[in-house]
């Protein structure tokens, strides 16, 4: 029970810090507000500046516990001096006496059911891996360090900053707390505007629509981010109809790209209205306002990864953190989920079946397109802009849980075009079917959801340990890795585990650069044709050159089987009469793109190579000077296999004069490689830091690893749960 | 796609070509942000791998490397990238690693050797019989088989003897058939 308790007051504190904050804020807004309204309004309005402060202090290296509690005590006071915790005297029209009942009875039982899952210990993928896996770093390192073995510690983590306020009272649960009052808060916010718009049976419906979603529920109760942007972007679009200074309605749109990328959107909200009404002041002062917010996040990652968009957009700003060819493919599977072939097929995933898109909105949502009603009406018409603006993304991921920002205009433009009394039997059916676990008594194996309430658990009535190990896939495998390894291992994995319980660095395979060139280097010496098995050969009349570079001509188009082929090179070697140039000091080398990796073509080693990690297009290349010009007369490239659609020419540059090119095509010809291959590959891992490798028996690398560990040079020294950790040797 | 002519002006450090190419006119101010890429230039060799000295574990039998793990039966002339095997094809090979090893031969099988009554070449590793290529229609084959990690030890000479059930003539040399490249591999 003290856990519980711990729980509740670790997300006590950064809520009323962000709520005090948001009191203060709406009175310099002097914005007339009704006390049904401010006490939400406030709580989502001081989120920017909560957030804010915590990256602050994460900056200054002072995320400590001290800290975090004398900020809390240190808002609350100044808000109370402020006079900013005085209540409004102003009421909202009081809601038809039906909504009070059914919405009161429906929100109670359903917040019960939100904070007892809530606290729960954390299961949730995203939630117990990268979400709290970099808070969680961040807390033992009381400031925020650079992650790059993370792509996902790379995307704004503005509901992260009051996650860790939280962490450092509650731990996991406190997180999860936290985002469970952006959930509750979202539904209450649609109400009290419908209240606002003359429309409080359409708000008590919407709210519940949202509120009771299966998706929603299990979303909102995880340390997950979906439905804190979700309030955001209603208090967006509550704040602006309301007549909100712009400068507090870009606040919350920067906070909105801080919470989630594509929920920068909600900047165009405000900067419609005010360009319609030719506002060029307001807008303005909204987007400097949301660049306050929103600023810190691509500044940090400009100067940590040398992308102010990172893990995207690669190919504008590439770097070393995140290969463009991974971001190529994570869109492309993104925007089509497997086994998910049509539009209607979606449609059916997303509301009444849930297995493929992750989760589902349930059955109401079938009358989705009936929204479209609602354009008879203004304020129908404003939801439904608002939510093809925030739904404009989703495309970007068809997950269920990324329709959550468009979620609350959706509900919204139903509850507006369906009839009045219809409304009442819609919303108790929804929350009804909604429930843990109803789904499971109308669908065949519905997906990602709340099955059941965890409130022995969430009470810590229950081993929170043990409660895990049963929950959570790949809990005892962090737990293993805390007991086995020593506290500077570097795990490599094949696969996510919950990284937040374990204090070790994962590196998982797909998840970064750093992973990526790990995990290359273990599957060239897994797989015949990426290992270095085949000489490309180009001979030409021995003559002086400065400089050889092999370019790659071809760019498959689009559909092309080979249109997703990396080009890689294990070695580049000139020579001159049959005998190799010693490469000199005074060489210099270059590649494009991936000049990082350029020396990997010239460091003698049969595993590394460079690779362009980025799909094959025309003008990529590989570059050696010499210093000086050299007599030569041939270059080999040691080459894999899996790369069909590369097509190469030679160029060299000619002492004083351009390039030109080199002869003809290259001779193909195999070459042997050495039978050490695993071992020389396991080597160059652990020169990359890595001292332990974890591989399920689901993964594709468990059974060679399994069978050949002597010629890796690893040993297992503990197995869990289908998990293995192997050392290093 | 047609391909680049000669002297095609490649970009260098600091001009990526998906600045360039970036079509629609959205990314035309992303390209411009883009120069704040952070691209290394040009940069020195790095450390050499020590490699070891190999073992021959495989030979190639277009390089004349091969003759020092060729003990009889197989022709010391190179004819483009490959030689002509007799009947009884012996090698001297070694390994360095003795897991998950594979014993692995590219052969060309003629029309003669399959006249000659030729339908299997064995292959022993050390006296033990490993397996048998199938040689019974002409052309090329590539074999593969595991190779037992006892029958394999580090650092000594291992015989590797490949036996083909015919033999023809040519110019009153025997023949049987061609052979591209054996020995031990992964």
């Amino acid at each position: 029970m003290p856990k519980a308790l711990s729980v509740l007051f670790g997300a006590a504190v950064p809520l009323l810090g962000a709520w005090a904050l948001g009191r203060m804020l709406l009175r310099r807004a002097r914005l007339p507000l009704a006390r049904e309204e401010e006490h939400l309004l406030a709580l989502v309005c001081g989120a920017p500046l909560a957030s804010l402060l915590v990256f602050l202090l994460c900056v200054a290296r002072l995320a400590y516990d001290a800290v975090f509690l004398a900020a809390g005590a240190l808002i609350l006071a100044a808000a109370w001096r402020d006079g900013a915790l005085r209540p409004s005297a102003e009421r909202l029209p009081p809601l038809p006496r039906l909504w009070r009942w059914m919405f009161g009875a429906v929100f109670s039982v359903y917040a019960a059911v939100a904070l007892l899952a809530a606290m729960a210990p954390e299961i949730s993928p995203d939630g117990s891996g990268y979400h709290l896996g970099a808070v969680a770093r961040y807390y033992r390192a009381h400031a925020m360090v650079r992650i790059d073995t993370n792509m996902y510690a790379a995307l704004s983590q503005g509901l992260e900053m009051l996650f860790l306020w939280a962490f450092a009272f509650g731990r996991h649960s406190a997180a999860a707390v936290v985002h469970c009052a952006f959930y509750l808060a979202a539904p209450l916010l649609m109400l009290r505007f419908g209240q606002r718009a003359g429309a409080p049976a359409a708000g008590a419906a919407a709210g519940l629509f949202l509120l009771c979603a299966p998706v929603a529920l299990v979303d909102g109760t995880s340390a997950y981010i979906d439905a804190a942007t979700a309030c955001v972007a209603f208090a967006v679009v509550y704040l602006v109809e309301r007549g909100a200074p712009p400068w507090l309605a870009g606040l919350l749109c920067g906070f909105a790209y801080a919470l989630k990328y594509t929920a920068g959107v909600a900047l165009l909200y405000p900067l419609l209205r005010y360009a319609w009404r030719r506002q060029w002041r307001a807008a303005l002062l909204a987007c400097a306002a949301a660049a306050l917010i929103a600023a810190p996040w691509p500044l940090r990652n400009y100067v940590w990864y040398g992308n102010p968009a990172a893990p995207l957009m690669n190919r504008v700003w590439p770097n070393e953190f995140v290969h463009a060819s991974f971001e190529q493919d994570y869109v492309e599977y993104m925007r089509h989920y497997p086994e998910v072939e049509s539009w209607p097929q979606a449609a059916l995933e997303l509301t009444v079946r849930g297995r493929l898109l992750a989760g589902f909105w349930g059955p109401l949502f079938l009358l989705a397109p009936v929204g479209l009603l609602a354009l008879r009406t203004s304020l129908g018409r404003r939801m439904l802009l608002a939510a093809a603006l925030f739904g404009s993304t989703y495309f970007l991921n068809i997950g269920a849980r990324f329709l959550m920002p468009a979620a609350p205009f959706v509900s919204y433009a139903m509850a507006l075009a369906l009839p009045g009394p219809l409304l009442p039997v819609l919303a108790a059916a929804h929350a009804v079917a909604g429930f843990p676990d109803m789904p499971d008594k109308y669908m065949e194996s519905p997906g990602w959801r709340l099955s059941k309430i965890p409130w022995r658990a969430a009470l810590r009535l229950e081993d929170e340990t043990s409660w895990l190990a049963r929950q959570s896939a790949g809990y005892q495998a962090a737990r293993m890795i805390e007991w086995l390894t020593p506290p500077d291992a570097l795990v490599f994995a094949f696969a996510g585990i919950p990284e937040s319980y374990t204090t070790r660095e994962i590196a998982v395979g797909f998840q970064s650069g750093r992973g990526e060139r790990l995990l290359d280097l273990i599957q060239v010496a897994m797989f015949s044709d990426m290992r270095p098995v085949a000489e490309r050969v180009f001979r030409f009349p021995r003559q002086p050159l400065e400089a050889v570079r092999v370019v790659q001509t071809r760019t498959p188009p689009p559909g092309d089987e080979r249109a997703k082929d990396l080009w890689s090179i294990f070695e580049m070697r000139v020579y001159a009469a049959g005998r190799e140039a010693p490469r000199s000091p005074g060489w210099r080398i270059l590649a494009s793109p991936n000049p990082w990796g350029a020396g990997l073509a010239f460091d003698n080693s049969p595993v590394t190579r460079w690779r362009s990690w980025e799909r094959i297009r025309a003008g990529m290349f590989l570059q050696a000077e010499f210093g000086g010009a050299m007599e030569i007369d041939e270059v080999r490239l040691v080459m894999s296999e899996d790369q069909h659609g590369v097509r190469m020419r030679l160029e060299g540059r000619t002492p004083g004069g351009g390039w030109r090119e080199l002869g003809g095509g290259p001779q193909l010809r195999g070459v042997p490689f050495p039978l050490t291959l695993r071992r020389l590959a396991m080597e160059q891992v652990r020169r990359g830091g890595v001292t332990h490798l974890l591989v399920r028996e689901e993964d594709f690398a468990w059974p060679d690893l399994s069978k050949n560990a002597r010629a890796w040079g690893i040993r297992e020294i503990g197995a869990v749960d289908g998990y293995h950790l192997f050392r290093l040797e | 796609m047609l391909p680049l002519p000669a002297g095609f002006p490649v970009p260098g450090a600091g001009q990526e070509p998906a600045v360039t190419q970036l079509r629609i006119a959205v990314f035309a101010g992303l390209a411009a942000l883009a120069g704040c890429a952070r691209l290394p230039g040009p940069m020195p060799v790095p450390p050499q791998y020590p490699l070891a000295a190999q073992p021959a574990h495989y030979l190639f039998f277009r390089e004349p490397a091969a003759d020092s793990g060729i003990v009889s039966g197989i022709s010391r002339t190179i004819i483009d990238d490959w030689r002509w095997a007799g009947r009884r094809a012996a090698m001297r090979l070694a390994v360095d690693e003795t897991q998950a090893v594979y014993f692995q031969a590219q052969v060309v099988i003629p029309n003669e050797f399959v006249r000659a009554g030729g339908r299997s070449i064995e292959v022993f590793v050390d006296g033990k019989r490993l397996g048998a290529i199938a040689a019974d229609k002409p052309g090329y084959v590539l074999w593969r088989e595991p190779v037992p990690a006892q029958w394999l030890a580090r650092g000594k000479d291992i015989g590797v003897l490949l036996a083909a059930d015919a033999e023809w003539f040519e110019r009153g040399e025997p023949r049987a058939y061609i052979l591209v490249s054996a020995g031990f591999t992964l």
